[in-house]
């Protein structure tokens, strides 16, 4: 398998002169095509910092970052807005679902800003929210759900614009530990079924061990790859 | 076992009791929020319906004041001997006024006669015959109307209920046996003086206006204050009225008619109305535009956490205050409809330049009231869509 991800020696600070963090020191990784690996660390190890790199949401302040062979410009918001909405399918601790719209808004919402016709939006919708199984809850508010559907509903988000990567920032944070299964009992059917390559930044070892692989970030550093 | 199911945990039960109408309420807020906004931008419509409606009106009377107002307008008038209002001889210069105007060629003079019988003449110059005037009914004088003892006369078109019809024929009367045959009306779609005014030929190439109607003239000149030639006209009408063995004054040309303290006295409802627009657009307006802002700036977290670009994040969010403006701009023109049709306002149509000052007004200032909240939706990061709230 290629490598889909490949970061080297990517620094990222926060702060100036005192009051600098150095959230990424340096982190190099590869990730393959397919893979479904889990980022921990303890606290402030910059594994969200590292997810967020990954998915093209913070500018780094050095180092290099290859996306299916090609670089990604990381100093250009611009470039990095395109590369979002293109490749990657973000699932976050909090859900970030509008609260005022509806779970199919939510879920249309990456195919709206593709200008896809209303059919074929609501086709694709459809079909994403049969397969996490809660195509019954469509014109529900995301504050009508439990933690779980919510966080389905991000997932069915970020799947449905058919990225190939989807990037998790505690996805089980919110939810309880049967959720918690289910959840990546369905990451793995993505993984499986779609092919989709998935990282996981998580805390829990749990977690860590239904994936491929774990990578340890200490102090921004990668560990263990 | 029986037992346990049967337990409920007290403060989940409290949170599932609670969950519901929260979430409703939450929703209902939103429509509120916008409902709200409309409401507002209502209110700007109206005032800014009232403003351009005064502004157009304030034009529209600027140029019917052209005349009289105007730098090349003067007026003399006839006294007694010794200078007193006490004159009672009669005098017909009406050949001598008519020659005046034939040899100086861009001259119009109009008569007025004060208590019925005392002249004095408005002269205006470096223009021509006053036919800007908008034409409501029939026609303006026609040269034939004049030079043939024909007793003729424009009413303005508020006086178009005081006539009479006799045999097909319009008829106006003073009140006395001479009546004027009526050949059309003139006047201003807004409330004007000017729709008030007699215009009687005199047995000239001119007319005169009668003494208990205002006297604003609407005479196209190019402005020009030539003040040489107006004390070269002045020099010779005040000889043509001397020869008739009178004395001359000339009397004071006000600046303006229309003040703006006139305005608010003699439209109670616009004032009212205005202070009611300028209380909700400074009061709740910017609040509300920004908290309306503030509320969408999720929405645009998430939008950018997805890959939207700013641009059309920003159109997106234009464009929904523009649906919503427009909204309120269509209800606040209903508003002002009703007010107009139970009120004494002059209502002109959808298209009329009232309504066009009106709403790009309007644009202009929900426009200026958005770039605080659109500045602040242009510095949201990404990131913002991650923070836990």
């Amino acid at each position: 398998m290629e490598n889909i991800i490949e970061l080297k020696d990517v620094h990222k600070y926060y702060g100036k002169g005192d009051g600098l963090v150095r959230a990424l020191n340096g982190a190099t990784l590869d990730i393959k095509e397919g893979e479904m690996c889990a980022v921990m660390g303890k606290s402030g190890s910059g594994k969200s910092t590292l997810l967020y790199v990954m998915a093209g949401l913070n500018k780094v302040d050095k180092g290099d970052y290859r996306f299916q062979d090609k670089p990604v410009n990381l100093k250009n918001p611009n470039a990095l807005s395109r590369f979002r909405k293109d490749n990657i399918g973000l699932i976050v601790q909090n859900f970030a679902l509008i609260e005022d719209q509806t779970v199919f808004y939510n879920v249309a919402l990456p195919l709206k800003y593709k200008g896809l016709s209303r059919k074929k939006i609501q086709k694709r919708v459809m079909k994403v929210l049969e397969m996490l199984e809660i195509s019954d809850k469509a014109r529900n508010y995301p504050g009508q759900l439990s933690g779980g559907q919510q966080q389905r509903v991000s997932i069915a988000r970020a799947l449905v614009k058919k990225a190939e990567v989807l990037l998790a920032d505690e996805p089980t944070g919110s939810v309880d530990e049967a959720t918690e299964d289910n959840i990546m009992a369905l990451f793995r059917k993505i993984n499986t079924e779609l092919g989709k390559t998935i990282v996981i930044v998580t805390h829990d070892e749990k977690v860590g061990n239904l994936c491929d692989r774990v990578i340890r970030l200490s102090d921004g550093r990668v560990v263990n790859a | 076992m029986v037992e346990n199911t049967a337990w409920k945990h007290p403060l989940r039960e409290k949170e599932k009791a609670s969950k519901k109408p929260r979430k409703k309420h939450a929703k209902l807020r939103i429509k509120i929020e916008e409902f709200a906004l409309v409401v507002i931008f209502a209110a700007i419509g109206v005032g800014t319906i009232f403003f351009g409606s005064y502004a157009v009106e304030k034009y529209e009377m600027n140029k019917a004041e052209k005349g009289l107002f105007s730098p090349n307008v003067f007026v003399l008038a006839m006294r007694g001997v010794d200078e007193n209002l006490n004159f009672t001889q009669k005098v017909d210069i009406t050949k001598q006024v008519m020659d005046f105007i034939r040899t100086e060629g861009d001259v119009v003079v109009y008569q007025r006669l004060i208590s019925g019988s005392i002249p004095w003449y408005s002269v205006a110059f470096g223009g021509q015959l006053p036919t800007s005037l908008r034409v409501t009914y029939g026609r303006y004088f026609e040269e034939s109307d004049f030079g043939k003892g024909y007793y003729k006369c424009v009413v303005g078109k508020s006086l178009l209920l005081n006539i009479t019809r006799q045999d097909g024929v319009d008829y106006f009367s003073l009140g006395t046996d001479r009546k004027w045959e009526v050949v059309g009306a003139v006047g201003y779609p807004v409330v004007s003086d000017i729709n008030k005014t007699v215009l009687y030929n005199m047995d000239g190439y001119g007319a005169y206006i009668s003494q208990s109607e205002p006297f604003i003239i609407d005479f196209v000149g190019d402005g020009k204050n030539d003040q040489s030639r107006k004390e070269e006209l002045k020099e010779k009408f005040s000889a043509i009225l001397t020869a008739q063995g009178v004395s001359v004054v000339e009397l004071e040309v006000p600046d303006s008619v229309f003040t703006v303290s006139g305005f608010f006295n003699m439209e109670l409802l616009n004032l009212i109305m205005l202070i009611f627009a300028c209380f909700c657009v400074v009061l709740s307006t910017v609040p509300l535009t920004m908290f309306w802002a503030e509320r969408r700036r999720k929405r645009v977290a998430v939008q950018r956490m997805l890959g939207f670009s700013t641009s059309f994040t920003l159109w997106r969010m234009f464009g929904r205050l523009m649906i919503l403006f427009h909204l309120g701009f269509l209800i606040s023109y209903g508003v002002y409809f009703i007010i107009a049709k139970v009120g004494y306002l002059n209502l002109k149509s959808f298209f009329s330049p009232e309504m066009l000052v009106a709403y790009l007004g309007a644009l202009v200032f929900n426009i200026l009231i958005a770039i605080v909240p659109f500045v602040q939706t242009m510095r949201v990061e990404p990131g913002d869509a991650l923070r836990r709230e």
